[in-house]
């Protein structure tokens, strides 16, 4: 039997039988090329360019940020602002208690302000707008592409999927995230959600996005959400209870538990939601238990979510 | 994209050649490059490239068996590049490592065949290094096994 460590780092004792397999397997190793890529990178690397070129120079007029109507007072910069002014990149907005603004987003959707709301224009890449929001309530109506909207706050980062949504942060920075159409994806230090529509997620200043769940979940499921939010590991019993209290609507929750509870009982959280909405067949726990969240694409248009949208990268890519 | 070429070529070869005859994979692997090319502007994180690359050839694999003719992959232990300067023995042990779980069969590529160490793979993969150690562990003593029942 073989030491350990040399079919780990090969700093060990050696295999022979290891050392056999590596030796028969050398042949099928990837051999290094030395001459230049194929006349189809230099193809390729032309056309990005090019669409490159042609998205910037359409949308460096697509993400300026106005204000088309208020009721109540309105300043930006301290200065007081109306109908048609430019919100300038770096600038506070804000809004008294009781007031409403509509700020449109160049053509990527709108925003509408609701009460007593401070917020900034971050800077953003060419074609997308982030707002930082500080303080107050924020519906968003978004027709764009993923990631092209993206609302900072101290809880979470909001990234927009092509969707409606509401997000509303306290003073203190923790708040809360209702989706009603599409979805979008939370994230704040490693952590992720995603967030589809009908369900809500809490935003933490200090536990960051949490897991989503709908308005009328049980109470037992919704228990467990709140403790994996909350960093803590539900004891078995409890899991086990609010398994069998979920319902086929409760998919978004159970995926998103799936991903962030601890080994053992994020299988039972695999079984529960195979037992509702059976994977394809190349989807198997195996897949979760090694980190492999491109199962999740495979598995996303069979959980009977309305749209089937691009994933971020670390779950599916192209 | 000739760095990211050189870095993770093989690493891409390893996904190719878990699913795919070896004598498909160098087409499919210059495929994964133009198509991660075409598509970089999407990427949002680049320290998720490696996972990255792992999805597109996953995809360009999967695209692979989807054209008329490409249905079947030889499993059964037969030769399918009789060009290669490999012996019988090998593609024996190939063959196994394919019908390996496919939660072990990528890890044990990329560190029998492309030759990379367990934190190498960690790293390329983005797997934690308990991950790994627990799917070259399995793979390993799987492998043994039914290469030890066809002796």
């Amino acid at each position: 039997m073989s030491d350990e460590s040399y079919w780990w780092d090969r700093t060990g004792r050696p295999d022979a039988e290891l050392q056999t397999w590596e030796r028969e397997l050398a042949p099928f190793r990837y051999a290094k090329r030395t001459s230049k890529p194929r006349w189809q990178y230099a193809v390729a690397a032309a056309a990005v360019l090019l669409m490159l070129a042609t998205v910037w120079m359409m949308r460096r007029t697509d993400t300026m940020v106005v204000v088309v109507r208020m009721e109540g007072d309105l300043t930006i910069a301290g200065r007081p602002g109306r109908a048609g002014t430019v919100v300038p990149q770096g600038q506070r907005l804000e809004t008294q208690a009781g007031g409403r603004a509509l700020l449109r987003l160049g053509t990527l959707g709108e925003v509408e302000l609701v009460d007593e709301v401070a917020l900034v224009v971050a800077p953003a890449k060419a074609g997308r707008i982030t707002l930082r929001l500080a303080k107050g309530e924020l519906r968003a109506r978004i027709a764009a592409d993923p990631y092209a909207f993206r609302v900072e706050t101290p809880g979470a980062v909001v990234d927009d999927m092509g969707c409606a949504y509401q997000v509303v942060t306290d003073p203190a920075g923790n708040g809360w995230l209702r989706v009603s159409e599409g979805w979008v994806r939370l994230q704040s230090n490693g952590i992720e959600s995603l967030v589809v529509e009908g369900t809500e997620a809490a935003l933490r200043t200090q536990t960051g996005p949490g897991v989503p769940y709908r308005k009328d979940i049980d109470p037992a499921l919704r228990r467990v959400a709140e403790a994996i939010t909350d960093g803590q590991t539900p004891d078995g019993l409890a899991l086990s209870e609010a398994l069998r209290q979920a319902q086929r609507a409760d998919a978004p929750t159970l995926l998103n538990l799936l991903w962030r509870a601890p080994e053992p009982h994020a299988e039972l959280i695999f079984k529960a939601l195979a037992a509702q909405h059976p994977p394809p067949s190349s989807v198997r726990w195996e897949r979760f238990q090694a980190g492999d969240l491109t199962a999740v694409a495979e598995w996303w248009p069979k959980l009977g979510f309305r749209k089937t949208v691009k994933l971020p990268p670390a779950f599916y890519a192209n | 994209m000739e760095e990211i070429h050189r870095r993770y070529a093989s690493f891409v070869h390893a996904i190719l050649l878990a699913r795919l005859p070896h004598a498909e994979c160098e087409d499919c692997l210059q495929e994964v490059f133009v198509r991660a090319m075409q598509g970089f502007a999407t990427l949002q994180n680049s320290a998720k490239l490696p996972q990255w690359l792992a999805a597109i050839a996953r995809n360009v694999a999967a695209a692979h068996f989807r054209k008329p003719g490409n249905r079947t992959v030889p499993l059964d232990g037969l030769p399918e590049n009789a060009g290669l300067p490999a012996t019988r023995e090998g593609w024996k042990i190939l063959d196994e490592i394919r019908k390996l779980p496919e939660a072990y069969r990528e890890t044990m590529i990329l560190r029998f065949v492309e030759g990379l160490t367990g934190p190498e793979i960690a790293e390329r993969t983005g797997l934690t290094h308990g991950s790994v150690r627990v799917n070259l562990s399995r793979g390993i003593k799987i492998l043994r096994e039914r290469l030890e029942i066809q002796k």
